[in-house]
């Protein structure tokens, strides 16, 4: 083996590297789903993205719960901190696992993210 | 995503040459760095990035940790026993040879995991559950078998073990020591290894840069090899890739020091690679890096060892490169500097990144275990011996 060899065989692997990674990419994050389409029991324990408006914010002490609404549905959503920057009526994008809480679904808050501000 | 994960692997590459050409800056260390700085990285990208920026790391190091530990006889750990065949070439002037020759390893164990991964999956999902019953069991032959394989004095080999695991469990159960690995390992495998390169007075030839020459039969056994011990010993706790290398030699006929440094370097990246294997498929972190990575990320799914596999193959090509530059640039420079004052400053580094990280207890620990990194030396012992600093916690935590 060369020199050149060696280089020759580390930038296809490289180039291979990049190749997984354009066709991995896209799939990384979780599902987008309607709302509607969280039934329990199938959809438990699955983490799932959903995208909708506040309809309604509830405070407690180190507990948040966000209701979220999107054209097909309304689930609750729980973030476990005090969090203050969510208001009615903003849009906003959530991933997180769906549990059951009184036999009915809600969503345990990995990741929010505000796409419009009302 | 796509640009962003580009990104977080160029960043990962830098921070892992960083950590690969530095004795005794461990990548958990700077994981760990990354973990306290999570908080204020995840407002501007997501966990996922992040993590990518680990594996990046994890790997540039396990190609690039071999260079300190053959130009200055600095190794980690995992490098311990390159050491040796390296540091013998450096001294013939051909440095830059053995760096290759590990970089060639590393490469090719890269690639063939990363294509048999399909396989080895329900290979570890097999093996896991029985050597799990076992293990203590296993590690005492296998530590029995290393020390009876010795060939110079098998009373030193076990005393040295015995004194390496007293020291081990003693500072690892001592709860005010903090990161108490970083210490005992860098005492034990480093400033050791320091103190007698400045003892010994040692001279560096100049280096030459022929491409190192080695017959393709004794190339793939040692390949071979690497595959066989490192996937039985990155399942278990304390044994890494210092014991596979020697268990792996046994198996091979003799494939010469040369076939040795290749197998060095594909069991460290192996090491690596099958950590992420078992991450997914046993969900246990086998590593610092994986602790780390764990705790980033809350669910590990088949598409995020999908991205770690990508990630690495990338790495492994840039991580080459810069090995092949950076062994040219060591061996041009390491000639004209005086070592012993090298050694020294290095010396000097590790111990006040133990004061800082570890406090003044840990500074002790860091002391004694120069000592006994010392003895095999000394008495011309093997230096994977001292593994026992990891392996006796391990045995008697399941024993007892």
């Amino acid at each position: 083996m060369q020199e050149s060899n060696l280089f020759k065989v580390a930038i296809i692997c490289s180039l291979i590297g990049i190749f997984v990674l354009l066709m991995i990419s896209e799939h990384l994050e979780p599902e987008h789903v309607k709302i509607s389409s969280i039934k329990l029991p199938e959809s438990n324990g699955i983490i799932a993205r959903i995208k909708g408006e506040v309809t309604n914010v509830k405070k407690m002490t180190g507990l948040t719960i966000i209701t979220v609404k999107d054209s097909t549905g309304e689930i609750p959503a729980i973030l476990f901190e005090d969090f203050s920057k969510i208001n009615k009526s903003d849009f906003i994008e959530l991933t997180g696992e769906i549990t059951e809480y009184n036999e009915k679904p809600e969503m345990i808050i990995n990741t929010l993210k505000c796409l419009h501000k009302s | 995503m796509f640009t962003q994960i580009i990104i977080a692997i160029l960043i990962g590459t830098f921070l892992g040459t960083i950590t690969g050409l530095i004795p005794g800056i461990h990548i958990n260390l700077l994981a760990l760095l990354i973990l306290s700085f999570s908080p204020l990285a995840l407002t501007i990208t997501t966990p996922i990035i992040l993590t990518v920026v680990i594996v990046a790391m994890a790997i540039t190091h396990t190609f690039l940790d071999t260079i300190p530990s053959i130009f200055l006889g600095a190794p980690d750990p995992e490098t311990a026993l390159s050491v040796l065949p390296g540091h013998k070439m450096l001294l013939k002037g051909e440095g830059y040879s053995a760096v290759i020759l590990t970089v060639m390893g590393s490469l090719s164990a890269i690639i063939i995991s990363v294509a048999l991964t399909p396989i080895i999956l329900p290979i570890v999902e097999f093996l896991y559950p029985l050597i799990k019953t076992y293990i203590s069991y296993i590690l005492i032959t296998a530590s029995s078998f290393l020390i009876l394989k010795e060939k110079k004095s098998k009373l030193w080999a076990l005393m040295i073990f015995l004194m390496a695991g007293t020291l081990g469990i003693a500072s690892l159960n001592i709860p005010t020591i903090r990161n108490p690995l970083f210490p005992l390992l860098s005492g034990l495998f480093g400033t050791s290894m320091l103190v007698i390169s400045i003892k010994e007075n040692t001279l560096i030839p100049k280096q030459n840069f022929n491409f190192p020459t080695i017959k393709k039969s004794k190339a793939y056994q040692a390949i071979a090899a690497s595959f066989v011990s490192g996937s039985c010993c990155s399942f278990l706790p304390g044994l890494g890739p210092s014991q596979a290398a020697i268990i792996g030699q046994q198996m091979t006929k003799n494939i010469g020091d040369k076939g040795f440094l290749i197998l060095i370097g594909a069991l460290n990246t192996i090491n690596m690679i099958l950590s992420f294997i078992a991450l997914y498929s046993l969900n246990t972190a086998r590593n610092g890096a994986i602790v780390i990575i764990t705790s980033i990320l809350k669910s590990f799914s088949k598409n995020h060892l999908i991205l770690y596999l990508g990630t690495a193959l990338i790495v492994a090509g840039i991580a080459t490169i810069l090995a092949i530059y950076i062994s040219k640039t060591f061996s041009k420079i390491i000639p004209k500097l005086n070592y012993k004052i090298l050694c020294a400053l290095i010396i000097l580094l590790i111990a006040i990144l133990v004061f800082i990280l570890s406090g003044p207890l840990g500074f002790l620990v860091l002391i004694i275990a120069t000592f006994v990194g010392l003895i095999p030396q000394i008495k011309s012992v093997g230096k994977n011996h001292l593994m026992g600093c990891l392996i006796l916690p391990v045995i008697l935590y399941f024993i007892l």
